[in-house]
């Protein structure tokens, strides 16, 4: 698969395509499908699969891709801000680079691709074989990594207080997870459903670094960029086990990130405090992972997914309502109030101030 | 430069990846003339009316920076919040600027 999907920039309403999607023929579908994959209106997505998943079968595509595999293209910036010039250097299956941000990218789009499709065969960001595209080299000390819609952008640190950011597989599960999310939930990104939306790369993103270790969740350690501060050995951005306690640097200052609602940070910073207080959701799904056990992704995860999934969660999503959604996720999934898992997620919840 | 009002400019940095806030306040009156005038230079450049004008709330990304900045000269006063894709080129060399003086060497 070369470049973008090759589709056709229909002016048909997402709806009209739904219906070609339900009752077209193969080739019509397949057409119909993959406009709507990459048709900017994220609703359309959600009611795409939500199409597909009553339907059964996942995958109505077959001659585009059979899933399974990640198509990954790594560029270039040259250290300017301008993506659009930036250079290709790896493209899907070529050898290592030599070049430590451009092959950690592409190991790490590997590994995120790889979590999402062997624990919940989801094929890419848009569950449609999307390619990964990861640009290096961005900018001049720039520190500082994001996805800016379609892509990830990564900067190489100034070196004396930040390292490069793709130093941390699971900085580039965060990354990609926000594609996931703004495909799935499209949670606001602003105060709690903004900081929902940090927590859910942060767990998707500890997930990725979890499954490429083969890590159980009491073997974890639970940490998000961790090696990313510069000289500082043991110290991380963010700690999923103990919330405040990732960081004490003499220049940078202390954690802030608070581990129960009785500490939420009231902020107009950092978009209403969405990096600080996605401490309290990060912190229940470490609780419910690791009173669950086993491999955080199959359970406590499935949950975390599923329930991001869940077409009732709204965009403006408080904490209280995304809590009373994994409880209903984990009862859909099979496990009743009296199972070990209910109750694991119900206690998280809990612990971190929201009683359900 | 004499004679010109001293330029005041408090910046906050917020969110990125990190989440983490940098904070850089500036008085000309108080820096050598080259490091002042620089600054100027830099103020100079910035759209500060088309700033306010295009930007409705500051655009939220994933993991891009917050922008909160206050300008004052003599009776101007220019107060943004912007999201990092929202600052202008003009507007970033005088960002990037303040948050160098802002990181300790």
């Amino acid at each position: 698969m070369t470049g973008h999907h090759h589709a056709i920039r229909c002016i048909l309403p997402p709806d009209v395509l739904e219906r070609v999607v339900l009752h077209g023929d193969e080739e019509e579908r397949e057409r119909a499908l993959r406009t709507l994959a990459t048709d900017q209106s994220l609703r359309s997505v959600r009611a795409q699969n939500a199409i597909l998943q009553a339907q059964g079968p996942r995958r109505l595509n077959p001659h585009v891709t059979e899933g399974g595999t990640p198509v990954r293209t790594v560029l270039d910036c040259g250290h300017t801000q301008d993506p659009a010039r930036a250079r290709i250097v790896r493209t899907e299956g070529d050898p290592a680079t030599g070049d430590s941000a451009a092959d950690e990218a592409y190991d790490g789009l590997g590994a995120t691709y790889g979590l999402f499709w062997n624990a919940y065969e989801r094929d890419s960001i848009d569950d449609n074989g999307l390619q990964l595209k990861g640009y290096v080299h961005y900018g001049d000390g720039y520190d500082n990594a994001f996805w800016d819609g379609q892509e990830m952008i990564f900067g190489d640190g100034d070196g004396r207080l930040f390292n490069r950011f793709t130093i941390s597989v699971d900085v580039i599960g965060h990354e990609l997870t926000h594609g996931v999310t703004e495909v799935e939930a499209s949670l606001v990104y602003y105060r709690q459903p903004g900081a929902l939306n940090e927590s859910v790369s942060d767990v998707f993103g500890s997930l990725v670094k979890q499954h490429a270790l083969g890590q159980e969740a009491d073997e974890a350690d639970w940490l998000i960029g961790a090696g990313l501060i510069a000289d500082a050995p043991g110290q991380a951005l963010r700690s999923m086990k103990a919330p405040g306690t990732a960081y004490d640097h003499p220049l940078l200052g202390k954690d802030g990130q608070p581990a129960h609602m009785r500490d939420y940070v009231q902020t107009t910073a950092d978009n209403g405090g969405v990096h600080t207080n996605s401490g309290i959701p990060n912190h229940a799904f470490y609780l419910a992972a690791v009173n669950i056990g086993g491999y955080a992704w199959e359970r406590a995860g499935r949950i975390w997914y599923d329930a991001l999934r869940d077409q009732r969660l709204q965009p403006t999503a408080q904490f209280r309502t995304f809590a009373r959604t994994t409880l209903r996720a984990t009862q859909r999934l099979g496990f009743d109030t009296a199972s070990t898992e209910y109750k694991a997620v119900h206690e998280a919840w809990a612990q971190v101030g929201l009683k359900l | 430069m004499t004679g010109e009002d001293p330029i005041h400019i408090d910046l906050e940095r917020s969110g990125g990846f990190a989440g983490m806030s940098l904070r850089a306040s500036v008085d000309t009156s108080r820096l050598p003339p080259d490091e002042a005038g620089t600054i100027a230079e830099l103020v100079d450049r910035v759209d500060f009316g088309a700033l306010a004008a295009g930007a409705g709330a500051p655009a939220r990304a994933p993991d891009r920076f917050q922008y909160d900045l206050v300008v004052r000269r003599g009776k101007e006063r220019h107060a943004l919040s912007l999201g990092e894709s929202q600052v202008t080129p003009e507007l970033r060399s005088l960002l990037d600027h303040l948050v160098a003086l802002a990181r300790p060497r």
